[in-house]
């Protein structure tokens, strides 16, 4: 029993003995499982200073460190406007600026404040604390002239502040990229570092009246402005062709005869019935508008009719200098006229004359119409006007007179009231021996102030004289504007002025109350006439023009 | 009465051998994450413990880092870890969840011997250690990355 126990002790012994040598040798396995890492964080940026050098900020940070003391080498640079508003950065500042300092260069006028956040790959740090706030300067303009041009052209004194340096500049008026390009110079140029430079410009002839404003563009970019006037005083002279004869004591109608699309028409020669250049009809138009301005819409009208049921008339025209002859533009031939007429019936053709672009020009007009009539009969004409438009305003000319020569001999007549001498207008019917209302002639002027203009005043011009010796004509003066009374000159009992001579009296009347552009266009005067003694009383008049001053 | 509880201990004894035979030739047999180590009482696998609250950062992009690791041996006997692999994909801790591209990525180990006590007194064996410059994180790493622990799956390899 005893040697029993001995036994399996023994294999006990050997039995776990053998497992724990077994193991040892034979166990290869090995389990599965996780192990950690863990990623640092990226420090928050070190608020930068900032300093500002004409339109450049430098701005300047301590650099940052990551836990374990690596350096950071790449930072973000932002700019914030006083609100918060974050803004789109300049070169040398934007993207990962490789350094603790960066210029941004190119910055727009304002107050602004920096931040900086350490990068690293796609890692961002925290951004830092703004900066103290830095003022960038704008752009400017300011002009040592003064700024109310009363004349053109003009050259303006001034200077440019806080551009970006190296840029060259250029002029425009009213629009910084579209705008009429002006002349000027700069100097020194191109703009230095500091960013100002001397300028002049010049306002051009053709600028309108109002406020406008002058634009300095820098090639790279930089705009900056400055707002003048310009105030040119213009005076504006015009005849009346609307003419109303109230010298029986009841208006008639005698205007001029081409000025209208009314029962007012005059009849020509009688013309060939082929055309021929020696066989035309001319109209000299006024000359109403202010120089060096642009014309645009030129539009030859003319209403015009055959001289007989079953005639056809046709035309075609030139645009001639009135100063000269010189012809412009051709519209239509003698193989193909700009348009026919059948018949007395009268119709109108509008007709551009694009080569009528300026103002000059158009103060310089003249239409020379060859017409054929197949009957070889007169032609009946309504209608000879010019229109278009300036920048400030459209208008319409009107003859001042026309010269016939459809049966190949020149013969002028020129509308009476519109200068002195050469052709007078006799009143319709003798004027009364005392003033009375229904006594009057009323002209009506045409529409030429643009109505933005400031108008200043007008003048008043009639010239006239009893027609047969002996007699003495007086005369009184209303201004309407439409059916309103704005003005009287003179009375009843105190006329303007009385003319008992065969010599024309030529008064000046000063029109105060035509002191806006709505009196001024269509301005109606009345001029209140008696005459003394008996027999023939009209009177000659020879002269009505109304001037106006405006700016 | 003696004679018969003699007997009965040398049948539990002899049972006993085969037993630990055929924990032996399991052993040979598998790769060690295999049921055979589930059952009471046979040989079991490694496993690990998590550490990830006591890991040190290290990590940043362009660099290398360490990596803890804290292994379990629950068996009654010390185990030599000799490498350590990786077999998953890395990923971040649930609070970084924009960190989805880690750009972790970690060196296998080997040659390693790394002894893992015995279990004992009804404890685990465990050993934790730190794995140095094992881990490194490329350019690629999202920002959301930063200050991110990131779990590594790994086999352990041993010999006991």
């Amino acid at each position: 029993m005893r040697g029993l126990h001995r036994t399996i002790v023994l294999a006990l012994a050997i039995a776990l003995a053998a497992p724990a040598a077994g193991a040892s040798a034979s166990w290869p396995g090995g389990g599965s499982g996780s192990q950690s890492a863990k990623a640092v964080s990226m420090p928050t940026g070190n608020t930068p200073t900032a300093a500002v050098s004409n339109r450049s900020v430098t701005v300047s940070w301590t650099g940052s460190t990551l836990p374990g003391g690596a350096a950071i080498s790449t930072y973000v640079v932002n700019r914030y406007d006083t609100n918060g508003n974050a803004q789109t950065i300049g070169s040398a500042c934007s993207g990962t600026v490789s350094a603790t300092t960066c210029t941004e260069s190119s910055v727009p006028g304002g107050t602004w404040k920096y931040t900086v956040a350490p990068t690293l790959s796609n890692w961002t740090g925290g951004e830092s604390g703004q900066s103290a706030s830095v003022t960038v300067a704008s752009p400017s303009l300011s002009f040592s002239s003064s700024t109310t041009v009363t004349s053109l052209p003009t050259t303006l004194n001034g200077t440019i502040a806080a551009f970006v340096g190296g840029q060259t500049v250029t002029f425009r008026l009213d629009d910084a990229s579209t705008g009429t390009v002006l002349s000027g110079t700069l100097s020194p140029t191109p703009v230095p570092s500091g960013g100002g430079s001397s300028i002049t410009v010049t306002i051009p002839a053709g600028t309108t009246n109002g406020a406008h404003t002058v634009y300095a563009v820098g090639s790279s970019g930089d705009v900056a402005s400055a707002a003048i006037t310009v105030a040119v005083p213009y005076t504006t002279t015009t005849t009346a062709w609307d003419l109303r004869d109230a010298s029986s004591g009841s208006e008639s109608n005698q205007s001029a005869a081409s000025a209208f699309v009314d029962t007012r028409t005059f009849a020509t020669g009688v013309w060939p019935t082929a055309f021929n250049t020696n066989n035309y009809l001319e109209f000299n138009q006024n000359a109403p508008l202010p120089s060096g301005f642009t014309v645009t819409g030129g539009t030859f009208v003319f209403n015009f009719a055959a001289g007989a049921s079953g005639d056809t008339a046709c035309f075609w025209f030139e645009v001639r200098r009135a100063s000269t002859g010189a012809v412009v533009g051709t519209h239509g031939s003698s193989w193909i006229p700009v348009g026919c007429v059948t018949g007395t019936t009268l119709q109108s053709f509008s007709t551009a004359i694009s080569e009528l672009n300026t103002t000059d020009l158009a103060n310089d007009n003249r239409i020379r119409v060859y017409a054929r009539e197949s009957a070889g009969k007169s032609i009946t004409v309504e209608r000879a006007n010019v229109t278009g438009s300036t920048p400030s305003t459209s208008f319409t000319l009107y003859p001042l007179s026309y010269t016939d020569a459809s049966t190949g001999t020149p013969a002028t007549t020129n509308w009476a009231l519109a200068a002195s001498g050469g052709s007078a207008y006799t009143t319709a019917s003798n004027w009364p021996g005392s003033f009375t209302a229904n006594d009057y002639l009323k002209v009506t002027f045409p529409s030429y102030i643009p109505t933005t203009a400031t108008v200043t005043g007008g003048t008043f011009k009639l010239a006239y004289r009893p027609t047969a010796s002996g007699h003495n004509a007086c005369y009184y003066i209303e201004v309407y504007s439409g059916a309103t009374l704005i003005g009287t000159h003179g009375s009843t009992t105190t006329p303007v002025s009385c003319n008992s001579t065969s010599t024309y009296t030529t008064d000046t009347v000063s029109l105060p109350e035509i002191n806006t552009p709505a009196r001024a266009n269509g301005a109606i005067v009345k001029a209140y006439f008696w005459i003394s003694g008996s027999g023939s009383r009209t009177t000659d008049n020879d002269l009505a023009t109304l001037s106006v001053n405006y700016q | 009465m003696r004679r018969l509880v003699n007997k009965k201990v040398a049948v539990l004894t002899i049972l006993a051998g085969f037993a630990l035979v055929g924990l032996v030739y399991a052993a040979w047999t598998t790769n060690g994450t295999g049921n055979a180590y589930s059952k009471a009482g046979t040989a079991q696998t490694l496993s690990t413990v998590d550490v990830s609250a006591s890991t040190t950062a290290t990590l940043y992009p362009g660099v290398s880092g360490d990596v803890l690791v804290k292994i379990d041996n629950p068996n009654p006997y010390a185990v030599t870890v000799t490498a350590v692999t990786g077999n998953g994909t890395i990923t971040a801790d649930a609070g970084h969840s924009g960190c989805t591209t880690t750009g972790v990525t970690f060196t296998n180990q080997s040659s390693l011997s790394l002894s893992v006590p015995a279990k004992s007194g009804g404890v685990d064996g465990v050993l934790q250690t730190t794995l140095t410059g094992a881990a490194s994180m490329s350019n690629a790493s999202l920002n959301a990355c930063q200050g991110a622990t990131f779990t590594i799956p790994v086999t352990l390899t041993g010999t006991s």
